[in-house]
């Protein structure tokens, strides 16, 4: 398309900052947020820039780049992106600008080693929305472990270590599983057809091809643990309320904005196009795990008092919607789920940003420490209604508009979990307004209250274009699923029963090398 | 062609002389000529080595071969004795160890490892085996009047006289089977139907392993590891656990390589069961460890255990892993080691693990190589220890062990554990002591290399990857 790597530049522009950030003097605080956010900013500007240069009729990969890295087992830095991990990059690129910004005032000690853990974490999150190559995925997938254990274990609560120990060793546990099927996929691979590679294409039209069933069950499982812990799916979220509670509110962004979002990005871009019939067999226990998710993370969300795991809870919960649409493998379902990942990631986030305003003025964040804050602070009371009302899915905010989608698509092929998922819906509305109420108008017990300063116009400015977002993508979402439809289209085509023909399977079975040109011919497009 | 064969070897023997009689003879001895006299000897040998890359010689039926194996290993010896004398400069000279002997013994230590590299002839074999143990024992008491070391230095005498005797016993297993002692003519004479005792064979290769098994600290010869490591002079901890480990495996990979094609023998039953047992025990007990010299004698032990992974098979992917592993672990094993060298004062150590408490905001630069290192350990990316680890799994994989790479990689979480205590507490928990920190610039100077590197063979592994993979035995 264009000469310049101009996804590279994305990725990596972040990782020179978080190098710049490390050579000035720590106590020049100000200057170090400055060239922070303005790396930052400038990475999402940049972002922006793909969504124009995006061609939105394709639904394969644009803006590819390939070099090779490790030649002798045949890694490549080989990156691009689709429609879904298009707008997942301008969401990571968005939340960390803001979450920078944010951070301002919320981090007064160690700030650089801060800002230079979030732009790392930032290019290691971009390189895995961006990676083609499964060995380059796996290492920025595990490579954002290492800021966000920092971020959570210096920057969190009181139990932050027990919190970020385990954040890591849950995932580390998981990303193992992973691994070893990546691994066990490559050398088949390379078995069948003497061909060493980490291409994700062309293991995955090995994959879906020439596996027998039940080594795809295994390797399933393995990318679906590793993804589902992620996520959360329950039962694997026990990491996640310790996480989110301890961290600090910028790393809640991250893990409740982004990080969540890379397992259901890992399950649409690896578990499911490699396991197609695996995966579609999947979607009653992933359904069902789902709506236990939703209505159990629902149920907890309501007699939580801290509001920080009120909204750790609902993040939890709504992200059961997301796996909901994504296995229901109809278009409307997948493209709400992709949506609804946009959604909840500004939602979750804006949430996480107000609790955090509150607690930056008081040190506090029970429920009922506060009161009538509609009086004292009608700013800040609006931007949460609206938040509040976008996250139970108000028709013309965003929220809607993907629990919509989902849930038509999910009707197609199940009634029942649908009107299961929906009383979700209810019940979410039922303790989030519940919260609101109590936040906004009870009077407080505490007169202090009642004095809390408006918002300042800072955190006016990182909470409007959150605001924004969530009007356009509830008004207007059609520039958003125009683009994202063409890569799902695709993705369903791919994932179709009998896409991969394999003429040559019985060459296959029989471990015989074939030549490479037989075998591409049955790769699409080829 | 004699002594161009034997030139390395001789270059690091004279200099071990050479330092010893600068320092009995010269009027004003200056401490760190003897350092770089020695460091001069090592680079030289280097070089020399570097030279004869890619130009196999056999000397004596093998009793001395040159290949690129032994080339490999040979530089692999002398680079990281070159780290050990720049990392372990100052601390000798404020424990007033300062001596000729101290570098003549390294020297002569180093010479010993680079003959277990390079020769087929199991008593050739034998004698690197000997050369390198006695420096050791009389390094792990070099710093005299402290009964741990004494006691580490003659428990570790005495269990590598022990095992050296079962090494012996094996060799004549192995003459009693064959009627030679050259691996290489073992396996040939097998391969052309020659009379040779299998049984004979089966208990000389099952000796063999053990007497090297004790070198390499595998489950269950490795007891003696933790006392040792804990007992001796840190420098020369770091010694035992880069270079004497290695050694041991250069010997095992030298022996079984040639050995197990050649008698259609497969013991790969017991690497299988000596893995798995290594690296488990290997990990659990670290995490149990309060004093780091300790937690890191059982890492070493655990790392052991991975590398013992591929060398269920031997192909020539398992041997460029394994060097590769070895590799990154004596890289962040060095570094490690270094650290724990800088957290002292004059001949006082801080070497229990709550004493890194806080050192990431009283000394940035060194935690941050600190957290680099025990990340390469744990084998997070994207440090060197990832890429080592990766390569190790996915020829373990490829040699069909799929369920030992599950076991490897289950260890490997349990590793991150208490690896990554040691970035907690330098990081997430207050300084309770006031713990001082001796840096010195050949130290920080090796840690910036070490660092570096960890950081680099983990982004471009690629170069040095289809080295140790295109040219290996040829």
């Amino acid at each position: 398309m264009t000469d310049i790597p101009i996804l590279s530049i994305i990725v990596f522009l972040p990782l020179l900052g978080a190098v710049c950030v490390s050579f000035i003097p720590g106590q020049n605080k100000p200057f170090i947020k400055l060239v922070a956010f303005l790396f930052s900013f400038i990475t999402f500007l940049l972002s922006v820039s793909l969504f124009f240069l995006f061609n939105p009729s394709v639904g394969t990969f644009q803006f590819m780049e390939f070099v090779p890295w490790i030649s002798s087992i045949g890694a490549n830095y080989s990156i691009g992106i689709d429609g879904i991990s298009l707008f997942l990059l301008m969401l990571t690129t968005f939340l960390t600008s803001i979450a920078i910004l944010y951070s301002f005032r919320s981090i007064g000690s160690k700030v650089k080693e801060f800002m230079i853990f979030m732009l790392f974490l930032n290019t290691t999150m971009l390189g895995v929305f961006v990676s083609l190559d499964m060995l380059l995925f796996y290492l920025f997938w595990e490579a954002m472990l290492i800021p966000m254990y920092f971020l959570i274990g210096i920057w969190g609560g009181e139990r932050r270590v027990y919190a970020t120990m385990k954040f890591f060793l849950y995932t580390m546990f998981g990303s193992v599983l992973m691994l070893a099927a990546i691994l066990y996929i490559y050398f088949m691979h390379q078995k069948a057809t003497g061909i060493s590679t980490f291409d994700l294409q062309s293991l995955l039209a090995y994959s879906t091809a020439y596996l027998p069933f039940k080594t795809r069950l295994f390797l399933f499982l393995g990318f679906a643990i590793a993804f589902a812990i992620k996520v959360p799916l329950f039962p694997f979220h026990t990491w996640l309320p310790d996480a989110y509670t301890e961290a600090p509110i910028p790393g809640n962004l991250l893990l409740a904005g982004i990080l969540v979002k890379m397992g259901v990005y890992g399950f649409l871009r690896f578990a499911i196009p490699f396991f197609p019939e695996v995966s579609r067999d999947f979607f009653y226990p992933i359904g069902i795990l789902a709506v236990i998710g939703i209505i159990y993370g629902a149920l907890i969300a309501y007699v939580q008092k801290d509001m920080k795991k009120l909204i750790a809870y609902s993040s939890f919960s709504q992200v059961g919607f997301i796996m909901l649409g994504i296995f229901s493998f109809t278009d409307t379902g997948m493209t709400g789920g992709v949506l609804q990942m946009i959604n909840h990631g500004l939602s979750i986030s804006a949430l996480f940003l107000l609790v955090g305003m509150l607690y930056d003025r008081t040190g506090k964040r029970g429920i009922n420490d506060f009161g009538g804050l509609s009086g004292s602070m009608p700013v800040f009371s609006a931007f949460l209604l609206i938040t509040i009302l976008s996250s139970i899915g108000l028709p013309g905010l965003n929220g809607f508009v993907g629990e919509f989608l989902i849930l038509l698509g999910v009707f197609k092929v199940n009634i029942a979990l649908t009107a299961i998922a929906s009383t979700g819906i209810i019940l979410s509305a039922i303790y989030m307004l519940w919260m609101f109420q109590k936040v906004s108008y009870v009077t407080p017990a505490d007169r202090e209250v009642k004095k809390l300063p408006d918002l300042s116009l800072r955190e006016i400015l990182i909470l409007v274009p959150i605001i924004l977002m969530m009007f356009w993508l509830g008004l207007y979402p059609k520039p958003f699923l125009s683009r994202i439809e063409p890569s799902v289209k695709n993705l369903i085509t791919v994932t179709a029963p009998g896409h991969f023909v394999a003429p040559v399977a019985s060459q296959f079975l029989s471990d015989k090398k074939i030549p490479e040109k037989t075998f591409l011919k049955s790769l699409p497009g080829k | 062609m004699f002594s161009y064969l034997f030139m390395p070897i001789i270059i690091v023997v004279f200099t071990g002389l050479l330092v010893l009689l600068y320092d009995v003879l010269a009027v004003n001895v200056r401490k760190e000529h003897l350092l770089f006299i020695s460091l001069a000897g090592l680079i030289i040998s280097t070089l020399y080595s570097a030279i004869l890359w890619g130009l196999p010689f056999s000397f004596m039926k093998g009793m001395l071969v040159s290949d690129n194996f032994s080339i490999i290993f040979s530089v692999f010896f002398l680079l990281s004795s070159a780290f050990i004398l720049l990392i372990s400069y100052t601390y000798l000279n404020d424990n007033n160890l300062n001596v000729g002997e101290y570098y003549a013994l390294v020297l002569f230590a180093t010479a010993g490892m680079m003959f277990m590299a390079s020769t087929f002839n199991l008593i050739v074999l034998y004698l690197g085996l000997e050369l390198l143990t006695l420096p050791l024992a009389i390094l792990i008491c070099f710093k005299k009047g402290r009964d741990f070391s004494h006691e580490a230095s003659l428990k570790f005498f005495i269990l590598s006289v022990f095992s050296s005797a079962f090494f012996l016993f094996g060799i004549a297993f192995m003459f009693g089977a064959a009627g030679t002692i050259n691996i290489a003519q073992v396996a040939g004479d097998f391969s052309t139907h020659a009379v040779i005792s299998l049984p004979y064979l089966l208990i000389s290769a099952g000796l063999l392993i053990l007497g090297l098994g004790f070198k390499i600290s595998s489950v269950p010869f490795h007891i003696w590891t933790p006392d040792v490591y804990h007992g001796a002079p840190t420098p020369v901890t770091a010694f035992l656990s880069a270079g004497a480990k290695v050694a041991g495996f250069a010997a095992l990979i030298r022996i079984f390589f040639y050995l197990f094609p050649g008698i259609h023998l497969s013991l790969t039953e017991v690497f299988i069961v000596l893995s798995v047992i290594t690296m488990t025990l290997g990990n659990i007990v670290a995490i149990a460890q309060r004093n780091i010299k300790r937690m890191l004698a059982y890492s070493s032990i655990a790392h052991s255990g991975y590398v013992l992974m591929v060398l269920t098979v031997f192909t020539p992917a398992s041997i460029s892993s394994a060097i590769f592993y070895l590799m990154v672990y004596v890289i962040a094993n060095l570094g490690a080691f270094g650290i724990v060298l800088a957290l002292r004062q004059k001949d006082r150590e801080y070497i229990d693990i709550m004493h890194f408490s806080g050192l990431a905001w009283k000394r940035p630069l060194l935690a941050g190589f600190m957290a680099i290192f025990m990340l390469s350990l744990a084998g997070v990316p994207p440090t060197a220890g990832f890429m080592g680890k990766f390569y190790l799994f996915s020829v373990t994989v490829k040699n069909g062990f799929t369920g030992l790479v599950i076991a490897g990689l289950i260890n490997s979480v349990l590793a991150a554990y208490y690896y990554l205590r040691i970035v907690y507490l330098m990081y997430m928990k207050e300084e309770k002591e006031n713990v001082p920190v001796t840096l010195f610039p050949s130290l920080g100077v090796s840690l910036f290399i070490l660092g570096i590197a960890a950081i680099y063979f983990g982004i471009f592994p690629s170069p040095i990857i289809s080295l140790f993979k295109t040219t290996l035995f040829h």
